[in-house]
């Protein structure tokens, strides 16, 4: 059997930006959102599909989203969709995430300047 | 492994964890939709359900994890309108009501007779606008003003604690300020023995126009002044 391998602790966060990001786009329900993160990141981040559902849950518990029951393809489906608060969060942990971004990659292109130097 | 057993797998795990029976129907329920449409794309092909949802107790952990209780306000959704947008109409006037209720208890306490006023009111007749305009204050801020700040910032931490969508707090602060500018006391002090009254004028054009608006305004500087300051989602404890 083929276990999902455990994203690192330094990936705690990025789910919640991924669902937060993708739902700003358009309402989704919950297979069809995992589909988007598998397009989206080019399958690179690889997790249990089934631990979507807790996050979300959660995500919709503390105000960030908003679901609904309706009739997708003849099938009733749980859709979820970004409230107000939730494109406001989605909003601060972008920009949290895209300084922690920058940072890392000036750190690594310092490290690749470093060895330029010794070199 | 095969779909129903992996479900059951997740059912038996999530058991354990002591999660409330309505959320385990409803995470169960949407994985059961999930492994359909995994089924569906698959076209009658092998598929590794294990492999693709995670393994049951992994699944389980998470949702133990990233459960929130939620309170009644997050569980039906008429009940944020009926708190926020409805409430207000009623919890206001009856906030007035006890604080005109308790002045005046207080008023007969004091002087032990409640006819004092009408004679103190009497005794002033001569005051002129000043003295209206300071009973009318004095009574406003006590019975009008005080019921205001306390009934808003009531709300306006139920808002903030229930974690409803910013929308509702302000929608009950607009309720609150159309209400708290309604009532306001007229001092009528008249140079004729007896006729001088206090009264208090409801949905009318009597008071004083500028006590009024900041009635009007008191509901929305309390919500401001306690800001709104949404929920940060929380670290994911899940290993997704």
């Amino acid at each position: 059997m083929r276990n999902k391998r455990t994203n690192p602790d330094f990936l705690n966060g990025v789910p919640e930006l991924l669902v937060l990001s993708l739902l700003s786009r358009r309402a989704m329900h919950g297979y069809e959102l995992v589909q988007a993160i598998r397009r989206a990141t080019n399958e690179v981040l690889e997790f249990g599909e089934g631990c979507v559902y807790p996050t979300l849950h959660r995500l919709e518990a503390d105000g960030l989203l908003t679901s609904s029951r309706l009739s997708v393809a003849g099938r009733s489906r749980v859709v979820y969709r970004l409230s107000a608060s939730g494109r406001k969060q989605l909003t601060t942990t972008r920009s949290a995430w895209e300084l922690v971004v920058a940072a890392i990659k000036q750190a690594l292109e310092g490290d690749d300047d470093e060895r330029t130097v010794m070199a | 492994m095969n779909e129903p057993s992996w479900l059951e797998n997740v059912r038996e795990s999530l058991a354990r964890k002591a999660l409330p029976p309505s959320y385990v129907r409803r995470i169960l329920k949407e994985l059961a939709d999930h492994v359909e449409d995994l089924q569906e794309d698959a076209m009658g092909g092998e598929l590794d359900i294990p492999g693709r949802l995670g393994k049951p107790e992994d699944v389980a952990a998470a949702a133990s994890a990233s459960y929130r209780p939620r309170g009644l306000l997050r569980s039906h959704s008429v009940a944020p309108g009926v708190v926020f947008g409805l409430s207000p109409l009623l919890l206001l006037p009856v906030a007035f009501v006890a604080a005109w209720t308790f002045t005046a208890w207080v008023l007969a306490r004091v002087v032990e007779r409640t006819e004092w006023i009408d004679e103190r009111l009497d005794s002033l007749r001569h005051g002129g606008a000043g003295v209206e305009f300071f009973l009318s204050c004095f009574m406003s801020v006590v019975t009008i003003a005080i019921p205001i700040v306390l009934v808003s910032a009531f709300y306006r931490w139920l808002a903030r604690r229930s974690g409803v969508a910013s929308a509702w707090g302000n929608a009950c602060a607009v309720v609150l300020a159309v209400v708290a500018s309604a009532p306001a006391w007229v001092a009528t002090l008249s140079p004729i023995p007896g006729e001088s009254r206090l009264s208090v004028a409801v949905l009318s054009v009597e008071g004083w126009l500028p006590l009024r608006l900041i009635q009007f305004a008191l509901p929305f500087i309390v919500f401001c002044l306690l800001p709104w300051d949404a929920r940060t989602t929380p670290e994911s404890k899940s290993s997704t």
